[in-house]
């Protein structure tokens, strides 16, 4: 990643405004997503550390690392839920810090982990929430396009109450509500990690198969390495604030730039080859 | 309880509320016309404003209230009744803000409770000494005077049975000294802590008894008639020393303060109603300790009517002829309580409705001020805590002594009971939707913010629905305490159906009480049922607690 670093200064990062910077484009595509160089911290802990990162339009971005390693903080400040104390995060070329908190929300999808439903809201209703928001001309017909897509039928599920499901159904209502109102970024902090491997297993096909159809760009909060390489197109490892490496699970395996994210991917292949072999 | 009335009841119980209350509107708003028609002929006085007369509640109180109030009447004076004020602080405190105009006291009282004094040698062996001393200070300080005294104590009295007195030889108290050691004395808690009662009287007669135990005022008679104790300390004009035969036994060494009853009235009738006072000074010295301790008898033991005791007794002391008619107290002594209950039954359904609109309005005051207040802290979390701390202190104020504050502020009647049952509800309301919006479930809160709700959609359309059913708690608890507070307004002249229940204490009337306690008791338990079937209704169909219905998880 310092290599990565002294890259980019090459390009000019600390040159302002940013806008007459032209970033360093690893990606195929135009870039959707993007942090430069920002700093956070909470006390005297530091969550990021100099923080730069990209994704493409169009693909994901699974972030992994251990609790405490940055990685939710990162995904919060794309939406503005947490304010980055210097640096510059961009959703779609335009930085967050000049939009309205509210009205920058509102166009980009958000599954926390356990699902965040209104309780006292039917899942219908829970789904219409951003279209409602946004004065979609039918955020109800909105809603139940969107539950059809993750496979919960709006005729059998549209009126039960979040706690007349299961986890999985749950979660799958939660992606619902955040692609309701087409959005075309996506941040999901852990969304999958709450349920069983057989539920799980089951929404993360959902999930792939409606990114096929609608082909959104997401960057997804994971901590399980198999979850990271099964959805995302890269995969960028936090450690301590900073990112040690992005790639994809065959570069972050054969060239690891780091003992820790060596250590990583070696114990997550052992527990896969555990399970082959046996 | 619950589970054998069925929801169809509950929701009669409490659909028959509103109607019970809203046609009691116009019955709240009479209240404060004289209880008493008032037939005398007209004179000078006939369109000045009524004189208020008040007693505290016990039962000679309102005897002399009731016979200052006929004797008014006679003279063509307009009076409103408002008896049984809650204690001393009350009765003193709306007298001195002339909310009331006339009320009976002792002198001793004014001296050891109002004036915090006590009384010296002088005062005890010569109780115009502590006259002239009480009413000096009062009319100085206070502008409140004193009339000349009616002409009989009611002070301490250590009575014995008349065996026990007859076997010792016990007369005065020295006797009891000289012969007291193997004796058991029952002695109110309040006369044992106070320096002028048994702490005192130990000390200036060297007493020393067997054994002092504490009893209520209510069985000390019974107690001492069965022979469970042999001394103790009573009032000198206690019907029941008459009843059951005792001696009282003479403060030869004069340890107690005198009590001298006599007529207070308020500033306003002092400065502008000098044929009040020249009225009621015609009772002044006319009665003795016997004749009091026998009107006393006839109403707490024979269960007589107040006003016919009041109207002999003026007849005896030749004064106040009168064509008034007095309501009698319903049944005698001897009927028994569903007879009693039976023949109060739209007095007490009079008396609910009034201590329903009382709570309604009270609480319903409080909703407004509390629900938007708790909102408000929840925005404000440094000023939350302070806030609810204070509300915290204002609900451990006594309620007896709440409104006695209020007394200077509002006077006596409606107005103040209503403020200070507001300021009880106030509390659990505040705490409820405070606790309820705060902690609303915060994955649902949290998800809504990341979606893009402004702060006041997600504590319409999140935080203030989720919060609903412990706001609706809170409410039910403010309701429930309120009732209950409710019974204590009627010492402050408010009504409702503490008005039975301070009567009845202060005559040691049980069936009085009861006819109160019971109604209010099942005023608390409607309002409870009502409201958690509201907060039960408040909770989407799926949730209403019935867990077996509830999907997995």
């Amino acid at each position: 990643m310092s290599l990565c670093v002294t890259t980019l200064k090459q390009f000019g990062i600390g040159r302002f405004p940013y806008q007459s910077y032209i970033p360093f484009n690893h990606h195929a595509v135009p870039i959707a997503m993007e942090a430069k160089d920002v700093r956070q911290s909470f006390g005297s802990t530091i969550a990021l550390d100099g923080v730069t990162v990209s994704v493409g339009s169009g693909e994901l971005l699974a972030v992994v690392g251990e609790s405490g390693s940055g990685k939710t903080t990162l995904l919060r400040c794309f939406n503005r839920l947490v304010e980055p104390a210097s640096g510059v995060v961009s959703v779609a070329g335009r930085p967050v810090q000049a939009q309205s908190a509210v009205e920058l929300r509102r166009h980009i999808g958000y599954v926390p982990q356990n699902g965040g439903l209104m309780p006292h809201w039917t899942i219908e209703r829970n789904v219409a929430l951003v279209p409602r928001l946004t004065n979609h001309v039918d955020p109800l017909g909105a809603a139940r396009e969107a539950l059809d897509l993750l496979g919960l039928p709006p005729a059998s599920f549209g009126n039960r109450f979040p706690d007349q499901l299961s986890g999985g159904q749950r979660q799958r209502a939660a992606v619902a509500r955040a692609l309701a109102a087409s959005q075309k970024v996506l941040l999901l902090d852990e969304p999958f990690g709450a349920l069983d491997a057989i539920s799980r297993n089951e929404v993360q096909d959902a999930f792939e198969g409606v990114r096929a159809k609608l082909g959104f760009t997401a960057m997804l909060i994971t901590h399980d390495i198999a979850e990271a390489a099964r959805l995302g197109d890269s995969i960028a490892v936090m450690r301590c604030g900073k990112i040690e490496q992005t790639g994809n699970l065959a570069e972050l395996r054969d060239n690891p730039v780091t003992t820790y994210v060596e250590k990583l991917i070696a114990q997550a292949m052992h527990a896969a080859q555990v399970l082959t072999r046996q | 309880m619950r589970q054998p009335i069925s929801i169809l009841k509950r929701t009669i119980l409490f659909a028959a509320l509103p109607v019970l209350i809203s046609s009691s509107a116009e019955q709240l708003q009479g209240q404060s016309a004289p209880t008493t028609a008032n037939t005398t002929r007209p004179s000078a006085a006939e369109n000045a404003k009524p004189i208020v007369i008040a007693s505290k509640p016990f039962g000679e109180s309102y005897l002399l209230a009731e016979m200052f109030a006929q004797l008014l009447e006679a003279e063509g004076v307009s009076v409103e009744r408002r008896p049984g004020l809650g204690a001393t602080e009350v009765a003193f405190r709306a007298i001195r803000a002339s909310a009331i105009d006339v009320y009976p006291e002792y002198t001793g009282t004014g001296l050891v409770a109002v004036l915090k004094d006590s009384a010296n040698a002088a005062m005890r062996s010569n109780p115009a000494r502590a006259f002239a001393r009480v009413a000096e200070r009062f009319e100085t300080l206070y502008g409140v005077r004193w009339l000349p005294p009616l002409g009989f104590q009611n002070g301490y009295a250590i009575a014995v049975r008349r065996a026990t007195s007859d076997s010792l030889k016990l007369r005065t108290l020295s006797d009891l000294s000289r012969a007291g050691a193997g004796l058991r004395a029952g002695f109110t808690n309040d006369f044992i802590g106070r320096p002028d009662g048994y702490k005192g009287l130990a000390v200036e007669y060297g007493l020393k008894l067997r054994e002092v135990s504490p009893l209520a005022p209510a069985v000390k008679y019974q107690a001492l008639a069965a022979g469970a104790v042999d001394v103790i300390d009573g009032y000198s004009t206690d019907g029941l020393l008459a009843k059951f035969d005792l001696v009282t036994l003479e403060d030869d060494r004069a340890f107690f303060p005198p009590y001298e009853a006599a007529a207070l009235v308020s500033p306003y009738v002092v400065q502008q109603r000098p044929e009040v006072i020249a009225t009621l000074a015609k009772m002044s010295g006319r009665m003795s300790v016997g004749d009091v301790r026998e009107w006393n008898r006839r109403i707490e033991v024979d269960g007589e009517a107040i006003a016919a005791v009041a109207r002999d007794g003026l007849r005896s002391m030749g004064l106040g002829d009168l064509a008034v008619t007095s309501e009698s107290r319903e049944g005698t002594a001897d009927s028994g309580f569903f007879a009693f209950f039976w023949a109060r039954r739209m007095e007490t359904l009079r008396l609910a409705r009034e201590h329903a609109l009382l709570v309604l309005i009270a609480l319903g005051a409080a909703i407004i001020v509390a629900v938007p207040l708790g909102v408000l802290l929840t925005r404000t979390p440094a000023v939350a805590g302070v806030a609810m701390q204070l509300l915290g202190v204002l609900q451990t104020i006594p309620s007896i002594a709440m409104l006695a504050f209020m007394i200077p502020l509002l006077g006596i009647g409606t107005v103040p009971a209503l403020v200070a049952l507001w300021i009880y509800a106030l509390f659990p309301i505040v705490r409820a939707t405070y606790s309820g919006v705060s902690a609303a479930e915060p994955d649902a809160v949290a998800a809504s913010e990341a979606l893009g709700t402004t702060a006041w959609q997600r504590l319409w359309w999140v935080q203030f629905p989720l919060a609903t059913p412990l706001v609706l708690s809170g409410i039910r608890v403010a309701a429930v305490i309120t009732v209950g507070a409710a019974t204590l307004a009627a010492f402050i002249g408010a009504g409702g159906l503490g008005e039975p229940i301070v009567t009845g204490l202060g005559l040691a009337d049980s069936r009085l009480v009861l006819s109160g306690a019971i109604p209010a008791a099942m005023l608390a338990v409607v309002v409870d049922y009502g409201l958690a079937l509201v907060e039960r209704l408040s909770r989407p169909a799926h949730m209403r607690g019935d867990v077996r219905k509830q999907s997995r998880n």
